[in-house]
Formats: structure tokens, C-alpha cells, sequence
């Protein structure tokens, strides 16, 4: 944000005393475009008000009438929005709140003759070029009651309207630099400071330090600033880690499966391993069934998992009834249910499923998802033989689980209705559709009693 | 017959089903010699019968197993890694593979999983163990008895390790009926009615340690105190001590809970550890003198856990030659105890004022606890103290120095350059996402916090609504339990006070990063939250006033410093003075009505002190915020004599602020004189100047 200490010091020989004596201002405002850029307009501008405010670091009436011209010349095209506006207002309307010069304001910039207000307004209001081609000095010399006074109060309203849009927190900043109160008097009897106090080595030392240092006081300024508390520390009570030993020592274990299994149960696996490659025949089925029964936890350890069942069921259906009900009690059997539903429909799972309705309680959920895969299968047949086949099937074990009273027919009803018209040219899904009927017209025993037309 | 046979194993191979060959009666006598010498721990006679084994049934995964067992035994439970080694080989003998744990499906390979997650356990890879045992436990009937108590009390340990202690009772119950129906069925028989005795009041015991373990962490105290009144109180027990220990801590007794702990007999010999429990007794002891705000003590002692933990991890590093976690037993190994240290040490560094400490342990226990809404808030209120140490920072020599920022030139050109509040400019971080102390990384943090806790909220409560059904509702709020690793899960009214001090803070941040809008969203959220403490109420009226200053609202501004409405100030919020503190008071028989109240409050306020102290200081900052209000407004008497106010009751020496606004008041009016004399009178010392 600030100037490089070249920077200043081509600034500052732009309003050397000898330049601003002896150049017009359009020159004066070339040699400034000659160093600097648009996008540096800011900074000088910045530094130019800052030198201002400070009349001991531009001490001569020249260089100050040329600041104020540059400042001025940096943006003249674009006078509406022209961010140093502010500081011509102030500069035209000096702020006077107090008559004795005690109380005046560290930071405003020192009054100027009527010349140099003649000269700022005139600028600021018409767009003559002709005060452009006169040298300071001239305009410091001109004749002070042949000037009108003139009116620039547009440039005001333009400004009061455009601060009134900014935050007020914009505007609440003053300069953080105090002059010293020495020579507040000195400074405030005669406009300029007594040329004789100002050592020009100091001088540039101190403009140095103001304006180009990292965070140099032309970047600073004075604002009311709120306290702000930080907040307390959370405070959590049970927040440490408090360590409890652990209540088990938790040995490595033993297998105490090793070297236990009797020959027989070897025997049973052999057997198990068979069954899910083909049909057992009938000793072997006896055999099998009778070890599995002698000791109920031995069906834990003969090989079968839910992933293999759909082979067993296929090969033999009647050992896969009897294991299952022996795993029953287990907690993977709902896995096994869950295999035995979605495998593929045949006679053999249909068996199995029958065979279990008959036996132990199924939860109605998986009955009711099997007849769905039945159904659904029975539709996607392609082939009209093996369709009808199985739509026998699937109509004679509906009519067992109906007539055993396994399921409530209210709950399938409409699937089971659609599906018998489908195929309805099959004679027992005529039969089924029929047992439908009854039920559901004479609601259970009045309805056998009196069969439908 | 023997064609048969062929062909089967034929078969079986193609269905990658190993057959081992049928078990002579001679060999299971071997195996049943093997079993009892493995029993009395010999392990030399043991490994004699199983070689025996071994070389008649070499293809067998049950004896290769047990060898294995019994060698990791006889090398003390040293040879981790080696054991390891030997588990996966039986794994492929069995045709098992153990990475995938959902192929799991026979049952007569648990014996392997569970040896896996014995071993994981150890090693605090609960996160592994815990799924394999989960599996186990689906597999609980087909089990022998013994293995299934096992498997049991593994998951009870891994649920109350990763702390979840509803499923922890729920396994707990499981256990207790699956041995007490045992008993029955034992006496019933009449065999061995002294033994099972005497083993039903060892399980006894565990399952009352259990019980209350999980109790505790659940922090059900009435339920516990009645538990722990089943623990008979002679019982010498390492871990009865510190069950006890832990369940006056957990009450506030932290007197008594020292006394409890110091009934364990000190660690003799602190070079021949058998165990990690030195690193369990200083941690402890570091927690209660913390609560006790001894903090020197405290952090003493969490050094010296540290010490320990680090002692056990080198001493592992040094044996192993190399290999990752052999050389040390299997009991021994310590792991991940360090990042829970940190955590506590961090915790405590932070409470101590030594922010950049805390910071630098926190961060490193952030990797293992990232879901941890509380420990990024920490993290965030590390950053936050380094930036600026507590409330009374702004009073501090150092900082009343800035008032005169510089003095430059001489003579004519002699300017005094005053100086601004807000500090230096800031350094640009180069990242926020770097972890460093910073405010942008706290304000991350606090994103991280919110958000974090939000969704563990609302996960937790959805658990719960299914859990109980919709009849429960009235109840969820009390029963929730929020996980907050590695510490014990959070409560529902510990969620709302954590919730306010993230708002809190995320406001103040916000504020310092000049996010004025943010700042204003955070603070009206955190006034319309249930359960705000008197200070999390006037911070955000604060926040939010200087928020709408910066918005252009000054006139709101105003009209949230309200400083007659403040009437409390107190950190803790309306309910936090909880049973716990009161029963503290209730026992120790303070019963002096405000007297113990007045107490009560400066324990509070010491563990978390925190400026303002008291009403009337809090008042006098408000009035300060309220006079920078006036001024920006342009009202400068108004804010003169409000700044005038509150001079009396900010307390001394005043915050630097004060001499700023005063300087602006005068100078901005013209006073040049009298803003000469204040620079004169308290920075006379920078400003050599004469009247």
C-alpha cells in the first residue's frame, strides 16, 4: 500500500521547490504520468495527503498548490467518482468548530489563501485549461480582489450523497499522526513553518519513515475498536480418558475339537460331502440321519453352510428336511431360509418348503416371498411344457398349504386370483381358482358345504 | 468301501472341502494327553504329545493349530508375529480365508478367528477384532461352552474398549443367563459342587466389574452405586480398585478417589512391568489431581504415564529385532495408550494457559480421533489462546505499549505515531488447511466441530428411536449418548453446552477474521439455543452488536447492550449444576445454602477461569462496546460519557482499548490539549515532549 523509497523520492522530485517554482502544471502533471501508472495513482495519492496534512514535510506555499493539482490531475477524468473529493471539500470548507487555535485539528490540512481556492475551485467546476499553462507562483501572486468567489457546491452534494452510502464504519477513522506540540504554534500563527527550524535532512528522514516503511503510519489510522472477549473454555467434566484395566485377561484358546470326532463322525462327513453331489442311497440316507439325530450338535460340524444348502435340496431333499429342523434353534437359520427362498424353484424345494410348513411354524413372510418366486417363475417360462408342469406343481402345493390352513388365503389372494386366470387352461389352476372362490364367498366352512357353480 | 473313499476326497477337492482322515482311538488318547498337559501349562510334555500328532496327521488344521497355540505359549506369548504367521498356515491347511471374515461359515474354524481377534484385541486393533467376534457371536449355539463364554466376554470387552456400553450390558445379560443356567443344570447333576462353586463366584465378580464398567461409562451412577454394592468391598482386585476408584471420580469424590487408587500397592519395580497398569495409575492419578486443578501435579503425572507407555514401546522395539510387535507378551503390548495420553495431556496443557503445547498434542491425537466433535473445538480454542492468552491479555504492559506505536523525525518534524488495538497486520497464513495455530485453521476447525456433532447427534438419536419405538419419545433427550472417543460418550446436556461453546467461539473467530456476517449468523444461532450458560448469553449479545456495527446496524447494535439486562455471568449453564455436583456438596455436608453455592461457582470458574469475573465488569465492558457504538455513530459526548462509566468497574490497569477510544474522542473533536495530556500522563516515559 505504500511507496517504495524510489517511488517517493521521484514523487518528491516531481515537487521539488525548484520544479513547482519554475513549471507550468500540465508539465508537472506529465513528469507525474512519466513515473507512475494508473494503478500507482492510489499510493501517491495517499502520500499526497499525507505530505499535505503535514505542512513541515512540504513546506513551501508551491509545492503544496502543486500536491493539490496532482491530486487533481490523477483522476480529472472521472471527477464523479473521484476518491480524493473528500479532501477538496475539506480543503474549500476548512472544519472550524473551535475559534482558538489550541483546539485545532491535528490532521486538517492548513488553510490555503483565497489564490489557491480560486485556483481549486475553478478546476474543479470548469473544464478551462487555461490555469493548466500558469506555474504556482503565478497563481500565489494573482491579485486576491479581482477573484469571484465560485461555487462548487455540485461537488459537494455529489460527495454528501456518495458518503452517505458507505457504512459508518468507513468513515470513522482519523490520521494516527500527532504532530508534536511544540510547535503546534509555530505551525498555527504563520501558515508556513519557519523555514529556518527545518533541517531538510530530518525532513527527508522523517517523510521517509512516514511514508515508505512496511506498515508505515500513511497505512494506519485512529478508529474506535470494540474489546473483544474471547470466550471461556469449554468445560466438559468427564472429558479426560480415566483407564480401567480390562476385567478378562482374554487368553489364545485351545481347540478342544482336536482329535474328538469319533470315526463315525467322519464317516457322517464323508457321507454330507456325498449328499451334496448326488443322491444317497437309501442306507446311506438311514445312516446319515440316524448320527445327525443320536447328537444335535454334531449337524454344526458336518460340513453343511447356507451357501451349499440349494445343492442338498436338489440331491436330497429328505436329509435337507431333517437337518433343518435340526438347526432350527440355531441363529444362522434365517439364513438358510433366506438360500432356500431365493434358489431356484423345483419340485425338490417345493418339497422341502412343504415338508417344513408341515412341521414347524415358518414365519409367514417366508412363505409368502416363496409363492411370490414360484408365481414369478411359472410366468417367465418359455417353454409351454415345462410351464404347464410347473403351474401343476405350483396349484397342487398351493392347495395343500390352503387346505392345511398354513396360510391365510386373504393375504395372497389377489396374486394367486391373477395368477389361475393366466392359466387358466390348465386344469388344476382351475381347481385352484375354484377352492379360491369358495373361500372367499362362504368364509371357510360354509363355504365346503356349498360348493360354487 | 475304500473306492468310495477315493472318490470322495476326489470330489471333495474339487469342492475345496479338506477331508482329513478319520481319528483312531489311539490318536485321540494322544490328543486327550496333549489337552490335560496343555492344561497344567506344560507346555514341553504338551508339544511332545502334539508332535506325536502332528506326524500321524500332518494335514489335520486342528492339531497344527493347537501346536501353534502351544509354542506361542511356551515362548511366553513373545512370539506375536510368528504366531501370526503360523495362524494364516492353518487358515490355508483349513482352506479358510481369514482376510475375508464374512466367509466365514463353518464352525469348527472359529477356534482360528477367535485366536485372530484375541490377538487384535491385545494389539488395540479393536476395530478388526470387533468384527470378527461380532461374527463369532452369530455362531454362539454350535459353539462348546467354553468357547462361547469366551467369545462373549471378548465383545463385552471390545464394546465397552470402543465405547458402546448399551451393547456391552446387552452381551453382559447374554452371559450371565447363558452360566447361570449352567449352574442349575450342574447342581442338578451334582458333580463337582465345590468347584462350580467357587467358579460361579469368579464369574460372579466379572460380571459385576463388567456390569459396572459399563455402567459407568453410560454414567447410570444409581444403577452402579447398587452394582458396585454387590462387589464385595474386600476384594483386592487390581481392577475392583479402579472400578471404585473410578466411580467416585466420575461423582466429583476426587479426595476419595485418590484414596481408593492409592490402596493399590505402587508399582514395585517400575523396570520389571508385567503389565501396562503403572501407565493406568498415573494416568488416573493425573486425571483427579487435574479436577482437583493441581495442575502442576496433574501434568507431572501425565508425564510420567507417558514416560511409562514410551518405556514399554521401546523395550518392545529393542526385543523384536525388527519385527513389528514380537518380544514383549502378548499382554504387555501397549499400542495405542499413546494417543489417549495425548489426548488427556493435551486437554490438560490447554487448561494450564500452554496453548501451543496443547495444540501440538492435540493435533497429533486428532488423527486417531477425528470424529470427535469436542477435540476440534479444543483444537480451535488452542488457536484461539495463542492469539491472544485470556480476557485480561488486553491489560497486559506489552500491549498499552502500542498505544504510542512509534515516535519519528525531531524537532519540527517530531510526529508521534499512535497505534491501533486490533494489533500487527496479520501475517497471511499460507494455508489454512495446514494444521498450525492459527485463526483460520480454528475457524476450520469449528466448521469441523459443528458439523461433526450435528451429525453424531442426529445418528445417535435416530439409533435410539428405533431402539425403544415410537412410544419413548419424551425419553430420547435423557438417554442419548453421543460418542465423543476416546473419552466417555457425551450426554444430552453435555451435546448443548458443546454446541454453544462452538457457536460461541465460531462467532468470536469470525469476528477476529473480520467475517461480520458470520459472525452475526453464529451468534443469533447460539441465542437461540435451549440450554445457554449467563456467559454464552452475554457473549453473544457482544458478538452480535459488534457484528452489526460492521453490517451498518448500528442502531441494533445498540439495542443488543443491554447492560442492565445482564444480572448472571456465571460459565457454567442453568442445569449443568447437576446431581453430580450437588451430591457432592450433599455428601461432604456443605449445606450452607449460598455459601456452598458461592463455592460451587468458583470451582467452576477456577477449572475454567475466565474474565469477566464478575457482573459489574462485565457490565463495564458493555458500556466500553456500547461508548464505540456512540462514536461510530458520530455521537462523541454520548460515548465520552459512557466510555466515563464504565472506567470505575473494567478494573485495573485498564485494557488498552480504553486509551485508544479516549485519544479518538478527543482528538476527532479537536482536543488536542487534553488528549496531550493523557499521552502525557500515562506514556510519558515514549514522549519526552514539554508543556
Amino acid at each position: 500500500m505504500s511507496l517504495t523509497l524510489k517511488e517517493l523520492s521521484l514523487l518528491l522530485g516531481v515537487l521539488s521547490e525548484e520544479a513547482t517554482r519554475t513549471q507550468t502544471f500540465e508539465a508537472l502533471g506529465y513528469n507525474l504520468n512519466r513515473h507512475f501508472s494508473k494503478p500507482d495513482y492510489f499510493k501517491v495519492g495517499t502520500t499526497l495527503v499525507l505530505l499535505l496534512q503535514n505542512n513541515d514535510l512540504l513546506s513551501h506555499a508551491t509545492q503544496r498548490l502543486a500536491a493539490i493539482y496532482l491530486l487533481f490531475d490523477m483522476y480529472k477524468n472521472e471527477l464523479s467518482t473521484h476518491p480524493f473529493a473528500s479532501v477538496f471539500v475539506h480543503i474549500l470548507n476548512p472544519p472550524m468548530n473551535h475559534k482558538d487555535q489550541e483546539n485545532r485539528f491535528y490532521w486538517a490540512i492548513p488553510h490555503i489563501s483565497a489564490q489557491e481556492k480560486y485556483f481549486l475551485s475553478t478546476i474543479l467546476t470548469s473544464l478551462s485549461k487555461e490555469l493548466f499553462k500558469k506555474t504556482a507562483p503565478q497563481i500565489l501572486e494573482m491579485d486576491p480582489t479581482n477573484l469571484q468567489a465560485i461555487d462548487v457546491s455540485g461537488v459537494h452534494l455529489s460527495l454528501v450523497e456518495r458518503q452517505s452510502e458507505l457504512p459508518s464504519t468507513a468513515k470513522t477513522s482519523i490520521p494516527c499522526i500527532l504532530p508534536d506540540r511544540d510547535y503546534i504554534h509555530a505551525t498555527a500563527e504563520q501558515q508556513t513553518p519557519n523555514a529556518k527550524l527545518i533541517h531538510a535532512e530530518v525532513q527527508k528522514q522523517t517523510t521517509d519513515a512516514l511514508l515508505t516503511e512496511p506498515g508505515a503510519a500513511v497505512e494506519r489510522c485512529l478508529k474506535p475498536e470494540f474489546i473483544q472477549l474471547a470466550p471461556p473454555l469449554h468445560s466438559a467434566t468427564d472429558e479426560l480418558v480415566w483407564m480401567n484395566p480390562s476385567v478378562e485377561s482374554h487368553e489364545i484358546a485351545w481347540d478342544y475339537n482336536m482329535c474328538t470326532t469319533q470315526s463315525a463322525d467322519t464317516e457322517v462327513r464323508r457321507l454330507m460331502a456325498k449328499a451334496f453331489k448326488s443322491a444317497l442311497s437309501l442306507p446311506q440316507q438311514e445312516g446319515l440321519l440316524g448320527a445327525i439325530k443320536k447328537d444335535p450338535k454334531l449337524v454344526y460340524h458336518i460340513g453343511l453352510t447356507p451357501a451349499k444348502l440349494p445343492v442338498l435340496v436338489e440331491n436330497n431333499p429328505l436329509v435337507a428336511i431333517d437337518v433343518l429342523l435340526k438347526l432350527m434353534s440355531s441363529s444362522q437359520i434365517t439364513e438358510y431360509f433366506n438360500v432356500l427362498v431365493n434358489m431356484e424353484m423345483s419340485l425338490h424345494s417345493m418339497e422341502v418348503v412343504n415338508r417344513l410348513t408341515t412341521v414347524v411354524d415358518l414365519p409367514s413372510e417366508f412363505i409368502h416371498l416363496y409363492i411370490s418366486n414360484c408365481i414369478t417363475t411359472c410366468e417367465q417360462i418359455k417353454e409351454k411344457y415345462m410351464q404347464s408342469r410347473l403351474v401343476r406343481l405350483v396349484c397342487v402345493f398351493l392347495q395343500s398349504l390352503i387346505r392345511n390352513k398354513i396360510i391365510d388365503v386373504k393375504d395372497i389372494f389377489i396374486e394367486v386370483q391373477a395368477f389361475c386366470i393366466e392359466f387358466s387352461r390348465i386344469r388344476e389352476a382351475a381347481g385352484l381358482f375354484r377352492l379360491l372362490r369358495t373361500l372367499d364367498g362362504g368364509n371357510g366352512d360354509q363355504a365346503n358345504s356349498a360348493p360354487s357353480k | 468301501m475304500a473306492d468310495d473313499t477315493s472318490t470322495g476326497a476326489a470330489d471333495d477337492a474339487v469342492d475345496n472341502t479338506p477331508v482329513v482322515p478319520a481319528v483312531t482311538d489311539q490318536e485321540k488318547d494322544v490328543g486327550n494327553m496333549a489337552r490335560t498337559e496343555f492344561e497344567k501349562r506344560q507346555w514341553d510334555g504338551c508339544l511332545k504329545f502334539l508332535d506325536r500328532l502332528v506326524s500321524v496327521r500332518p494335514t489335520d488344521p486342528k492339531v497344527i493349530h493347537n501346536k501353534c497355540v502351544t509354542e506361542y505359549y511356551q515362548s511366553g506369548l513373545r512370539s506375536t508375529d510368528e504366531f501370526l504367521i503360523n495362524l494364516a498356515k492353518v487358515c490355508e491347511l483349513a482352506q479358510v480365508n481369514m482376510a475375508d471374515i464374512d466367509s466365514l461359515d463353518d464352525v469348527d474354524h472359529c477356534i482360528v478367528y477367535y485366536n485372530q481377534a484375541v490377538v487384535n484385541y491385545h494389539t488395540r486393533n479393536f476395530g478388526k477384532a470387533l468384527t470378527i467376534t461380532e461374527k463369532l457371536y452369530t455362531f454362539l449355539e454350535p459353539l462348546d461352552e467354553s468357547l462361547s463364554k469366551r467369545v462373549m466376554c471378548l465383545l463385552a470387552e471390545l464394546y465397552l474398549r470402543t465405547l458402546q456400553p448399551e451393547k456391552a450390558i446387552a452381551i453382559i445379560n447374554g452371559l450371565e443367563k447363558v452360566i447361570f443356567a449352567k449352574k442349575e443344570g450342574s447342581e442338578d447333576a451334582n458333580t463337582d459342587n465345590s468347584i462350580s462353586e467357587k467358579q460361579s463366584e469368579l464369574w460372579k465378580l466379572k460380571l459385576s466389574q463388567y456390569k459396572v464398567q459399563s455402567l459407568l461409562m453410560s454414567r447410570s451412577m444409581k444403577y452402579c452405586k447398587r452394582e458396585l454394592k454387590s462387589v464385595p468391598s474386600s476384594t483386592n482386585d487390581q481392577c475392583s480398585i479402579y472400578v471404585r476408584a473410578n466411580y467416585e471420580y466420575l461423582r466429583g469424590n476426587f479426595q476419595k478417589a485418590m484414596r481408593i487408587l492409592n490402596t493399590l500397592p505402587p508399582p514395585s519395580n517400575p523396570k520389571k512391568l508385567t503389565d501396562v497398569s503403572s501407565v493406568l495409575y498415573y494416568n488416573n492419578l493425573a486425571c483427579i489431581h487435574m479436577m482437583l486443578q493441581k495442575h502442576s501435579l496433574g501434568s507431572f503425572y501425565f508425564k510420567k504415564a507417558i514416560t511409562e507407555n514410551e518405556h514399554l514401546g521401546k523395550e518392545l522395539k529393542l526385543d523384536s529385532l525388527g519385527h513389528g510387535i514380537s518380544g514383549k507378551p502378548l499382554f504387555v503390548l501397549p499400542m495405542s495408550r499413546h494417543f489417549e495420553l495425548l489426548y488427556n495431556t493435551g486437554i490438560q496443557l490447554l487448561h494450564c494457559g500452554n496453548s501451543l503445547s496443547a495444540f501440538d498434542c492435540l493435533v497429533e491425537a486428532v488423527k486417531v480421533y477425528s470424529s470427535n466433535p469436542r477435540l476440534w473445538l479444543r483444537l480451535a480454542e488452542c488457536c484461539i489462546m495463542h492469539h491472544k492468552k485470556n480476557n485480561d491479555n488486553d491489560r497486559t504492559l506489552e500491549k498499552r505499549l502500542r498505544v504510542i506505536h512509534d515516535i519519528i523525525g525531531s524537532g519540527l518534524n517530531r510526529k508521534i505515531i499512535l497505534g491501533n488495538g486490533k494489533g500487527e497486520i496479520r501475517p497471511c497464513a499460507e494455508s489454512a488447511a495446514m494444521p498450525a495455530a492459527t485463526l483460520e485453521f480454528a475457524a476450520l476447525c469449528l466448521t469441523n466441530a459443528l458439523q461433526l456433532l450435528d451429525n453424531a447427534e442426529s445418528l445417535a438419536t435416530q439409533k435410539l428411536k428405533e431402539e425403544l419405538g415410537e412410544n419413548a419419545n419424551s425419553n430420547i433427550s435423557e438417554k442419548i449418548l453421543v460418542p465423543a472417543p476416546p473419552s466417555l460418550p457425551m450426554k444430552a446436556y453435555e451435546v448443548s453446552q458443546l454446541r454453544c461453546s462452538i457457536l460461541a467461539n465460531s462467532a468470536y473467530v469470525s469476528l477476529l477474521l473480520d467475517d461480520y456476517t458470520m459472525a452475526l449468523q453464529f451468534s443469533e444461532s447460539l441465542l437461540a439455543q435451549d440450554h445457554l450458560s449467563a456467559a454464552h448469553k452475554y457473549l453473544a449479545h457482544m458478538y452480535m452488536a459488534e457484528a452489526q456495527v460492521y453490517l451498518d446496524r448500528v442502531a441494533d447494535a445498540i439495542r443488543n447492550l443491554n447492560v442492565d439486562g445482564i444480572t448472571d455471568i456465571s460459565v457454567s449453564s442453568p442445569d449443568v449444576k447437576t446431581d453430580k455436583i450437588k451430591s457432592r456438596w450433599k455428601e461432604q455436608s456443605i449445606m450452607l445454602g449460598s455459601l456452598a453455592h458461592s463455592f460451587l461457582q468458583t470451582i467452576n470458574a477456577n477449572l475454567t477461569s475466565w474474565i469477566p469475573g464478575d457482573v459489574p465488569q462485565a457490565m463495564a465492558f458493555m458500556q466500553y462496546n456500547l461508548a464505540v457504538c456512540y462514536a461510530t455513530r458520530g455521537e462523541f459526548q454520548r460515548s465520552g460519557d459512557t466510555l466515563n462509566m464504565c472506567l470505575q468497574n473494567i478494573g485495573t490497569p485498564l485494557p488498552v482499548h480504553f486509551y485508544f477510544l479516549r485519544l479518538y474522542l478527543d482528538l476527532v473533536v479537536g482536543n488536542r490539549m487534553i488528549a496531550q495530556g493523557i499521552i502525557k500522563e500515562h506514556f510519558g516515559h515514549v514522549t519526552p515532549n514539554r508543556v
